[in-house]
Formats: structure tokens, C-alpha cells, sequence
């Protein structure tokens, strides 16, 4: 057992097993070694559990990609239930997970993100996460517009 | 100061673009100035269709071309502004190329950039180059291009098509060794090379000699020349490679392929992790006799187009056994083709007698059976069932508890049905008790009312993961009693694929198409149902 401490200093215990699903969380056991200095934690436990026992991404996995690309968007039932909550929780999910480097998680908050932006156009997005047009001066915004066009019909 | 928002972390921002298609990508191009610079990055990572790169520098205009397809070239002279301007936005976010044949439209547009283009590579960061089915003498200039020194894998796949075969056999070697010079002198430090050729052996010379002066040479493909002494001794020199594939794309190879007049002795391969070879087995043989052992390998493949008597699958089996004993996948298939080409027998034949020196046995299994325990994958293609039986099928799922796919001849040419042994369903006990990883399982099972089991004689254990279970060309009849059995076994998930691959389909007996095809597509859509309900009851007997 290991014990994980919030920002708010409240202190759960999990099995390592668990709580190894985070890479971060990983390294950080084997540089504390075996002492029972406690880990900081945000709220994360709850998926790990659920996802005990699954196949952890081999280290290199995305090294050698082919593509930059999954376009897939499915995500799986429970994960689904799990991540349906407000966007400003969605995007607090996001940061941990990328922060605690749990990249199953990463990917289903992520997955979540592009579901959202389908179907969007530029202006519908900038208003949905308060984004900035910064385009500077506007023409370049055109001219990137002229070069990529033929993705839009693919 | 509050957190940073996810959308505006660039690492993040890739991983939700990565689940969007191209049509969301345009728009995420057109949201602000972070977006688009990650979005560029990822749709011009890979470039498969050149007409959007080449409208970069200009407007593309048809010219009515000679014969064949139609061909592109520049309305007026690329301008300095759109080089710049490619230069700074686009250039560097190109990794890799890989078109096919009808990207060769373009070539008067290439040919007219490759002439204004300046000294230094023209996509810097490309790593890796792929061109299919890039016909005759137009080998050379489209692809040397885009050749430097960065680039770490390239593949090229000549024209394929049957009209142009004499154009093909018209190359003259010096085409092809002032191209491997082009590939060894531009791209020095390539780890992958796949040359998909003509196997003319006039080729074979200029391709060992490329090989040799490739240090960084990894894996390589090259095709079957008729006779491949040379690149058999060539392989001496490049001890640090790990995969090594022989492959056909010329349909029928010519008649006297590969041999090797003079093999070598020894090749001191001790990295070879991979080979696949389309070769007989008395050449993969003498290739494997040659090779020293290996603890790295772990996947081989061996294709024959020809009959291979049992006596040549035994001592190829004895000769890996002896070799590779960290083997996790090997895939033999030999002759298969019987079932897809227009020269072939008649398909399907159900009565047709082999002699009894075609048929495989399963002592002829028994050497990897031992020797090589890590085995994942197995796949035997024959053009016969073999002589093997349930109780003959629960050795291999006991010596192999790892594996996760297993196909054994599910699509044989001649279907045999007067045989001493024979499978049934029983053998799917043997696998779910022993094997409990198996994703996929390829049988040719004889499922007709005379050789069902009765459930009681059977050790019912259900697959854990079992997703895919097809059965070729079977023969059934009672598809309810099938569909009953299969109840204890699969899991709702499964899979039943059935019926068989071969082309022609006029040709094949109407027996397997009409009256086994309708019994099998009767069990398709009752046994989700019943096996749920089969699931029930075992979890309330338990």
C-alpha cells in the first residue's frame, strides 16, 4: 500500500498495483524507495481502479507511429459515464492526466475534447473555449485557409 | 495565476487532433495561431496525394496526355513569393511521402520543381519516402528528388500491371544499377529498404552491391530472382540485419525461381529478429541450414507458389525446430494459390484423392511442437486438409499454451471428404482448456451430424477472449445442433466467420457455396443469442 496526499492535504491509501497506472506516480515510488513518504495526489483513483490489470503502453508505443492519427473517437462505456461531467472538470481530468502521465486517461479526456469540435466551425470553437482569434494580420488566416482546403472535401 | 487551459498546452492540443479528421482538422487550422501551427504539423506530417503539395507553388492545368491517365503541369512559373512562402510555413513539417501509381500524374509538375528547386534537400525532415507502382524508366527522377541523407526508410514498388510486363522486361540493368547508385549515394544511412522490382536477374547484382554499402541497413526486401546466390552471399555482409524478406508482386514467378548454385556456407546473422521468405522449401532450407542459430528470432514466414510434398514441410519444421527456438510467430503456406488463379485445379473438389506423400501428419509438427514452446501465432495453409484429428489437435493446444491466433489450413483447395482422420468440434475443448490467450481461431472442422459431439463427452470450458472463430468452407447440416455446441464454447463477443476466399466463385463445387454456406449463415445469427442464454444457466449452476 502506498499513501497519496491531495493539495487539500486529505490522505488516501491505494495498492501500488493500483496507482502505478500513472507513470509519474511510478517514477516517483522508485525514487522514494520503499520509505513511506506519502505522494501527492489529485483525484484520479477512482479510474485507476477501473482500469486495473489492463496493459500499461509500452514506453516507446508512440515513437515509431506511422501516423500522427487515430480518428477514432469511441470510447468505451464506463469511460464514457466517467468522463461526462462540466468542461471546466473535463479540462482539471485533462491536466492531471497529463501531468500524472496516465495516458489511457489523457486519451479518453482528449477523445472527449474532439468530440466536441466536430462538426464546428472556427468561430463556434474559439466562443466554446473562450480562444482569442489572433491571427495577425487576418489574410494569413486566408491564405492558410487557400492551402488547406482540399482537406475539408477528404 | 490560474492554470493554463488544456487547448492552449500544444502537447495536448496533438493528442485531441489526432482523433479528429481531416475535414475538423481545416477548421481547427482556422481557430488561432497555436492551433493552426499544431494542426499544420500534423496534417503535412504525412503526404499521400502530391497534388496538394504541389498547389503550394501554383495552379495545377491538365494536359491531355498521350495515352493512359491524364497529367498535370503548372499554369505559369512557380513564383519566388510561393517558394518562400513554402519554405517558411510548409518545408520542414513533411516527414513522410508515400503515393502510388497515379501520383505520376504529376511528374511534369515535379520535374518543373526539381528544376527551379535550390541546392539543400527540398523536404528536410522527410524520413520516410514510399512510392507504389512507379512504372518503367519513370523509376528514377520522381523519387530522386525528394532523396538526402535524412531519409531512414525507403520503398518503391515498380508498376504492376500486365500490360506493361514487356515494357518491365525491356529495363535495361544500367536503369536500375544508376538507381541503386542514386539510392546508396543520396540516402547513405538508410535502416529500410524495401526494392519491389522485377525479379530480372540482371537486377541481382546491383542490389547486393547497394546492400553492402548501406551500414545502417536494418531491413530489407527485395524480390524472388530466379536465382539468388548472389543475394544469399551478399547477406554475409550485413551482419547487423533484422529483417529480411523475400517478396513476390509479379504474379506468376518464372519457373526455375529460386535456386542457389552455389550456397553459402555460414551466414553469421546473429540479430535477425524477422524473415519472410517467398521462396520452395528446399531453398528456405538450405538458406536456414546456412544461418547460424538465433535467439533473437521470432517471426518467420515461408510461402511457396509450388506443392510441397510432407517431406519437404518435415525437414523445413525439422531445420527450424534446430535453429530458432524463441520463435513466437511462424506462417507457413505453400500452394495455396491452387484456390485463386485461373490456371489452378478445379476449386473446392471434394473427391479428389492426393497421393498420400501431399498429406501432412502430426509427426511432422511434433520437432517446433518441443522445441519451440513461445509460439503466439501459428498459420499452415495447404492445398489438402492434413491427417490430423482431436486428439492429434490437443498435443499442438498443449504444447503452445501462449497462443493468441491459430489458423490450420481452413481454406484448403481439396476439401477430401473420405478421410481417416479429420477434426470436429471436440477440438475447440482442447484449445479453451489449454490455451486460454487464443483471439482467433481458423479451422477446417468437419461439422456434419455424423461427427458432432455429444455435449456431455465434452470438457466444456468457455473462451476468455476468443474474438474471431472461422471455419472456411466446412461441412455442416444440422446448423441447430452446431449452433448449440459453439454455445458452450464462445463468448457473446466471438465472432463466426465462415465460407470460403478463393476467387472464381462459379468454379467452386456448389455443395460448399450453397448448401454448407446457408447451414453456417443459419448459425451466424442464432448463436449470440443462444450463447448468452447458455451463459446464464452456467452462472446460475455455479
Amino acid at each position: 500500500m502506498v499513501t497519496l496526499v491531495t493539495s487539500d492535504n486529505e490522505k488516501f491509501n491505494a495498492e501500488k498495483e493500483v496507482v502505478e497506472r500513472s507513470v509519474l506516480i511510478k517514477n516517483m515510488l522508485e525514487d522514494v524507495g520503499e520509505s513511506d513518504q506519502p505522494i501527492p495526489l489529485p483525484m484520479f483513483l477512482e479510474y485507476c481502479e477501473h482500469h486495473r490489470g489492463e496493459p500499461l503502453p509500452a514506453p516507446d508505443a508512440d515513437t515509431s507511429q506511422d501516423d500522427t492519427r487515430k480518428r477514432t473517437t469511441d470510447i468505451s462505456e464506463w469511460d464514457q459515464k466517467f468522463i461526462t461531467v462540466d468542461q471546466e472538470m473535463l479540462f482539471e481530468i485533462i491536466l492531471a492526466a497529463n501531468y500524472l502521465d496516465i495516458k489511457s486517461l489523457l486519451d479518453v479526456g482528449c477523445k472527449t475534447v474532439a468530440n466536441m469540435i466536430k462538426g464546428k466551425t472556427p468561430e463556434e470553437i474559439r466562443k466554446l473555449f473562450n480562444i482569442v482569434n489572433d491571427f495577425t494580420p487576418r489574410r494569413r488566416c486566408a491564405q492558410i485557409k487557400k492551402e488547406n482546403e482540399w482537406a475539408e472535401d477528404r | 495565476m490560474s492554470a493554463p487551459s488544456p487547448v492552449e498546452i500544444s502537447e495536448i492540443l496533438q493528442n485531441i487532433f489526432s482523433h479528429c479528421d481531416d475535414c475538423d482538422m481545416y477548421r481547427n487550422l482556422l481557430v488561432c495561431q497555436q492551433w493552426s501551427d499544431v494542426g499544420l504539423d500534423m496534417l503535412w506530417y504525412k503526404i499521400t496525394d502530391l497534388r496538394p503539395f504541389l498547389e503550394l507553388f501554383g495552379e495545377l492545368e491538365g494536359k491531355g496526355e498521350t495515352y493512359a491517365s491524364e497529367s498535370y503541369i503548372f499554369a505559369g512559373v512557380p513564383s519566388f513569393v510561393s517558394w518562400e512562402r513554402f519554405e517558411k510555413v510548409y518545408q520542414n513539417r513533411i516527414r513522410i511521402i508515400s503515393l502510388d501509381s497515379t501520383d505520376i500524374e504529376y511528374r511534369p509538375a515535379l520535374s518543373t520543381l526539381s528544376q527551379m528547386r535550390s541546392e539543400g534537400p527540398l523536404l528536410p525532415k522527410l524520413h520516410t519516402l514510399r512510392w507504389y507502382g512507379l512504372s518503367g524508366l519513370g523509376l528514377i527522377e520522381p523519387s530522386v528528388m525528394f532523396m538526402h541523407s535524412g531519409i531512414r526508410e525507403f520503398a518503391i514498388t515498380q508498376f504492376e500491371d500486365d500490360d506493361d510486363d514487356d515494357d518491365l522486361e525491356d529495363l535495361e540493368a544500367d536503369v536500375l544499377v544508376s538507381f541503386c547508385a542514386a539510392i546508396s549515394a543520396r540516402m547513405p544511412f538508410l535502416s529500410c529498404l524495401h526494392l519491389r522490382v522485377y525479379p530480372l536477374q540482371i537486377y541481382e547484382k546491383s542490389v547486393v552491391a547497394l546492400m553492402k554499402r548501406l551500414p545502417n541497413l536494418r531491413e530489407i526486401l527485395v524480390p524472388p530472382f530466379p536465382d539468388l546466390t548472389q543475394i544469399s552471399l551478399g547477406l554475409a555482409e550485413v551482419p547487423q540485419i533484422e529483417i529480411f524478406i523475400i517478396s513476390n508482386n509479379f504474379g506468376e514467378p518464372p519457373s526455375s525461381i529460386l535456386k542457389q548454385s552455389n550456397p553459402p556456407q555460414r551466414l553469421d546473422l546473429r540479430k535477425l529478429q524477422q524473415m519472410a521468405l517467398y521462396c520452395t522449401y528446399p531453398f528456405g532450407t538450405n538458406l536456414l541450414q546456412s544461418i547460424s542459430s538465433s535467439q533473437e528470432m521470432r517471426s518467420l514466414t515461408m510461402e511457396s507458389h509450388y506443392p510441397e510434398p510432407s517431406n519437404n514441410i518435415r525437414v523445413l519444421i525439422s531445420q527450424i525446430a534446430t535453429k530458432f527456438s524463441h520463435l513466437t510467430q511462424l506462417h507457413l503456406r505453400y500452394n495455396s494459390h491452387i484456390c485463386g488463379t485461373s490456371t489452378g485445379r478445379i476449386l473446392g473438389t471434394l473427391l479428389s484423392r492426393p497421393l498420400a506423400k501431399d498429406i501432412i501428419h502430426l509427426k511432422h509438427l511434433i520437432p517446433i511442437l518441443s522445441s519451440c514452446p513461445n509460439i503466439i501465432q501459428f498459420d499452415l495453409q495447404s492445398p489438402y486438409p492434413p491427417a490430423i484429428d482431436d486428439h492429434d489437435m490437443e498435443t499442438i493446444a498443449k504444447s503452445w499454451p501462449g497462443l493468441e491466433e491459430f489458423s490450420f489450413c481452413h481454406q484448403p483447395g481439396v476439401l477430401l471428404l473420405k478421410r481417416e482422420k479429420r477434426l470436429t468440434l471436440k477440438a475447440l475443448s482442447h484449445f479453451s482448456r489449454h490455451c486460454p490467450n487464443l483471439s482467433k481461431l481458423q479451422l477446417y472442422i468437419d461439422a456434419t451430424s455424423d461427427h458432432i459431439p455429444g455435449v456431455t463427452s465434452l470438457k466444456v470450458k468457455r473462451f476468455a477472449k476468443l474474438r474471431t472463430f472461422n471455419v472456411g468452407p466446412s461441412p455442416i447440416d444440422e446448423h441447430a445442433r452446431v449452433a448449440y455446441i459453439l454455445a458452450h464454447f464462445c463468448s457473446t463477443e466471438t465472432k463466426l466467420s465462415f465460407g470460403s476466399e478463393w476467387g472464381h466463385s462459379d468454379r467452386i463445387d456448389p455443395k460448399i457455396n450453397s448448401t454448407w454456406r446457408t447451414a453456417w449463415k443459419a448459425v451466424e445469427p442464432v448463436l449470440p443469442v443462444m450463447t448468452g442464454m447458455q451463459e446464464k444457466i452456467d452462472s446460475l449452476q455455479m
